[in-house]
C-alpha cells in the first residue's frame, strides 16, 4: 500500500508547523526556517547572519530576554515557553511562545529555538488577566465598603448614645415628682423600660464594633458557673416574669469553674437568655442546662419559642442575620446580640452554637467555654 | 524575621576581607555561580536573595518598605551588620548596584570598597541624560512581565532545582531557575525601572569599580559615562560582551577585573 508521500528533512525543517531557528550564544541567527519567515513577512537572507532574536524583539520584550532569556539559558541550558512579542516587517508584534535548547558539541555553542504563534492564547489570558484584576479591585472595594460600615455603626453608636444619658436623667427626675395619675405612673413605667432597651442595644452595638476592631480586652480568671448565671438571671428576671415563662434550672456547684472575664461572661448569658424570652410566646419555658467536661462548660439555655428553619440557623449569629427571615416578625432584630456572643465566645477561645428543630418547635444556644480547675490562676478570685 | 533566612544568605570561604554579592533584577543568588566560588580561595563570600526572589522569605514582602530601593538598601545594612565582621567590598549586579551605594550612602564607610555591575541610576531618557528608555518602553516590560508570569502562582514560583552541571539532562525545559512570585517581581520591576537616584550617585564616597558591557541595552555605554563621571576616583572598565550579565557570559573577565581592584583596593 503506498501512504501519503513523506517530506524529506530539509522540506519537513521548511515547512514545519512552528517556526525554527538556529542562533549564536549572542542570539545572531544562523538559520530561519520559510514558516517563521512566512509569520514575520521576512526573507531568511534578511535575518541569517545579519540580526539577533533579541534585536527582533519590542523594547520590553529586549529587556525581558536580557533579565530572563539570556541567564536563565545560561545557567538551566534551556527555556520553556517563554512568551514574547516579535516585531513582524510590517512593525505588529507578533506574540510568540518560545522554547530553546542551548547545544554545545566541537568546541561550539549555540541555541535552537522553536516559536509557536500565540494570538489566541494572547487574547485569552488576556482577559483572564483583566478578570483577575477586576476581581482583585471588587474585593478591594468589598473590604473597604465593609470597614466604613463597621465605622459607620461604631459612629452611629456614640451619636446614638450620647443623648440616653440625659433621657435617662429626665426619666429618673419625672419618677421622683411626686403624682398620683395612673397614667402618668404607667407612662413612667413605660418610658424607663424602653429607655433600658434602647441602651442595652446600642450599648450592644458598640460592644460588636469594639469586637470587630480588637478593641475588648478580656480579664480572664477563675468563674463559678453558678454565679455568673445566678447575676444573668437577676438581670432577666424581670423580662422573663413579664411574658410569663417558667424558668427550668438548677444551679451547679461552686466548684465549676471557667476561665472567662466575669463580665463578659454574665453578658453572653443575659443576652442568650434575653433572646430566649424574647422569641418565646408568652407562658413558655426557658430551660438552663449545664454540662461540665473535662476541659469544658457547655451552658445551653433552650427555651419552647419560635424556633427556626436551618436557613434562618444559618445566619443566626451575623450581624443582621434575623432582618430578613421574616418582616412581619413583631419582636424581629438587628441580631447584634447573638453576633455579640459569638465575637465574645471566641474571644474567650469557646464557642456558641444553635439548634432548632424547625419553626415553633423552640431554639436551643450552647455556650461552651475552658473550664479550670479550682487554684489553677496564680490570684484566684475573692 | 531572621536576617539569615529572610535574605536566604550563604557565606563561604575564608579570607581578611568579605565579598558580599547583589544579585539585579530577574533572578537571585544563583547569578553568581560562575564568579562567586573563584573568591573563596582568598576571600570570604556572601551571596543573599533580595526579599521576593529566590530562596528569600516571601512573607517578609512588605510593599511599603520595598516600594523603594531604599528598603532593599536598609537590609543590605542589616546584612554587613548582623552577618558579617570584616571589611567589606560590595558586588552588586545591576539594580542592586544602586541599592549597595544607597546603603553605603546611608553608612557611610560601610564598604572598603563597591564593584558596580551594569549599573544604571535611571533608566528612562530625561534631556540629555540617556537612560536608554521611554515610559512606553518600561510598560513593555511589564507587559512582558504579565505575559510570562500568568500561569505562575506563589506557591509554585519559588522551587529553584539546586544547580547541576547539565540542567538540561534532568530538568528539562523547566524554567526552574530565578522563579520569583509574580507580583512582587511586577512591584519589584517597577520599583527598579521607575527609579531615579541619580542625585545619590553624586554622594557616593566609596571607591568604586563599574564594569559596562559592550552591548547592553539596560545600562548602555552613555549610563556607564555618567556613572563614571559622576562618582569621584571611580574606575570604569568595559567588558567585551552582548547582554547584561557578564558575571554569566563573560566570567573571566569579570573576575579579573575585580580581582585587579581588589589588589587596588589592598595597596
Amino acid at each position: 500500500m503506498i501512504g501519503p508521500p513523506i517530506p524529506d528533512a530539509d522540506a519537513l525543517y521548511d515547512g514545519a508547523a512552528c517556526g525554527l531557528l538556529v542562533t549564536r550564544q549572542d542570539g545572531l541567527i544562523q538559520r530561519a526556517n520559510a514558516t517563521f519567515c512566512r509569520w514575520l513577512g521576512v526573507d531568511a537572507a534578511d535575518l541569517v547572519g545579519e540580526r539577533r532574536i533579541q534585536d527582533m524583539l519590542t523594547v520590553g520584550g529586549k529587556i525581558f530576554h536580557q533579565t530572563h532569556w539570556a541567564p536563565m539559558l545560561q545557567m538551566q541550558g534551556s527555556i520553556a515557553e517563554m512568551k514574547l512579542d516579535v516585531v513582524s516587517s510590517s512593525g505588529r508584534p507578533v506574540p510568540m511562545l518560545f522554547n530553546v535548547v542551548r547545544r554545545h558539541g566541537q568546541g561550539e555553542s549555540w541555541d535552537e529555538l522553536s516559536a509557536m504563534v500565540v494570538n489566541d492564547r494572547q487574547a485569552y489570558e488576556r482577559a483572564l488577566l483583566t478578570a483577575r484584576n477586576e476581581a482583585r479591585a471588587a474585593n478591594e472595594q468589598l473590604s473597604l465598603v465593609d470597614r466604613r460600615k463597621d465605622e459607620f455603626f461604631a459612629t452611629l453608636a456614640h451619636e446614638l448614645r450620647n443623648p440616653l444619658a440625659p433621657i435617662r436623667s429626665v426619666v429618673e427626675i419625672l419618677k421622683r415628682l411626686p403624682s398620683d395619675n395612673p397614667v402618668l405612673a404607667r407612662s413612667h413605667a413605660i418610658l424607663e423600660g424602653q429607655v433600658a432597651q434602647l441602651s442595652h442595644l446600642i450599648d450592644d452595638l458598640l460592644e460588636v464594633s469594639r469586637l470587630n476592631h480588637g478593641k475588648v480586652s478580656l480579664r480572664i480568671e477563675a468563674v463559678p458557673v453558678a454565679e455568673a448565671i445566678g447575676i444573668a438571671l437577676d438581670a432577666a428576671h424581670p423580662h422573663i416574669e413579664r411574658a410569663g415563662h417558667d424558668l427550668a434550672y438548677a444551679p451547679p456547684s461552686n466548684d465549676l469553674l471557667i476561665a472567662a472575664d466575669p463580665v463578659r461572661v454574665t453578658q453572653m448569658i443575659l443576652n442568650l437568655l434575653n433572646n430566649a424570652a424574647k422569641y418565646t410566646p408568652d407562658g413558655g419555658t426557658i430551660t438552663i442546662d449545664v454540662e461540665p467536661s473535662e476541659h469544658a462548660v457547655a451552658i445551653t439555655i433552650s427555651d419552647t419559642g419560635i424556633g427556626m428553619t436551618s436557613d434562618q440557623l444559618l445566619g443566626v449569629f451575623d450581624m443582621f442575620g434575623q432582618i430578613i427571615p421574616d418582616v412581619n416578625r413583631s419582636e424581629g432584630g438587628l441580631g447584634i446580640g447573638l453576633a455579640l456572643v459569638r465575637g465574645l465566645a471566641e474571644r474567650h477561645g469557646g464557642s456558641v452554637s444553635a439548634q432548632s428543630d424547625g419553626l415553633g418547635k423552640g431554639s436551643e444556644f450552647t455556650l461552651v467555654l475552658p473550664r479550670v480547675c479550682p487554684g489553677q490562676f496564680a490570684q484566684p478570685r475573692e | 524575621m531572621n536576617v539569615r533566612l529572610r535574605n536566604n544568605i550563604v557565606v563561604r570561604g575564608e579570607g581578611e576581607v568579605t565579598l558580599l554579592f547583589a544579585h539585579g533584577f530577574g533572578c537571585d543568588q544563583n547569578m553568581w555561580r560562575l564568579t562567586e566560588p573563584a573568591f573563596r580561595d582568598r576571600c570570604r563570600t556572601v551571596v543573599f536573595d533580595l526579599v521576593g526572589n529566590g530562596r528569600s522569605d516571601l512573607a517578609s514582602y512588605d510593599s511599603v518598605k520595598y516600594a523603594s530601593l531604599h528598603g532593599y538598601a536598609s537590609d543590605v545594612i542589616e546584612i554587613a551588620a548582623s552577618v558579617i565582621d570584616t571589611p567589606i567590598v560590595f558586588v552588586g549586579h545591576s539594580v542592586s548596584a544602586i541599592i549597595g551605594m544607597l546603603a553605603a550612602n546611608q553608612v557611610p564607610g560601610m564598604f572598603l570598597g563597591q564593584v558596580m555591575v551594569c549599573p544604571s541610576p535611571s533608566y528612562i531618557n530625561d534631556g540629555d541624560y540617556i537612560g536608554g528608555f521611554s515610559q512606553a518602553d518600561i510598560d513593555g516590560l511589564l507587559d512582558t512581565l504579565d505575559n510570562n508570569y500568568l500561569g505562575w502562582s506563589a506557591s509554585m514560583a519559588p522551587v529553584i532545582m539546586g544547580a547541576p552541571d547539565q540542567p538540561e539532562l534532568g530538568e528539562e525545559l523547566v524554567n526552574s531557575f530565578c522563579r520569583t512570585d509574580p507580583e512582587i517581581s511586577q512591584k519589584f520591576a517597577r520599583v527598579t525601572f521607575l527609579s531615579d537616584h541619580r542625585d545619590d550617585v553624586a554622594r557616593c564616597t566609596t571607591p568604586t569599580l563599574i564594569l559596562e558591557c559592550t552591548e547592553d541595552i539596560i545600562a548602555p555605554p552613555s549610563v556607564g559615562r555618567f556613572m563614571h563621571e559622576s562618582i569621584t576616583g571611580s574606575t570604569l572598565v568595559p567588558i567585551e560582551n552582548v547582554g547584561h550579565c557578564p558575571q554569566l557570559s563573560a566570567p573571566a573577565l569579570t573576575i579579573g577585573a575585580i580581582d585587579d581592584f581588589l589588589n587596588g583596593l589592598a595597596r
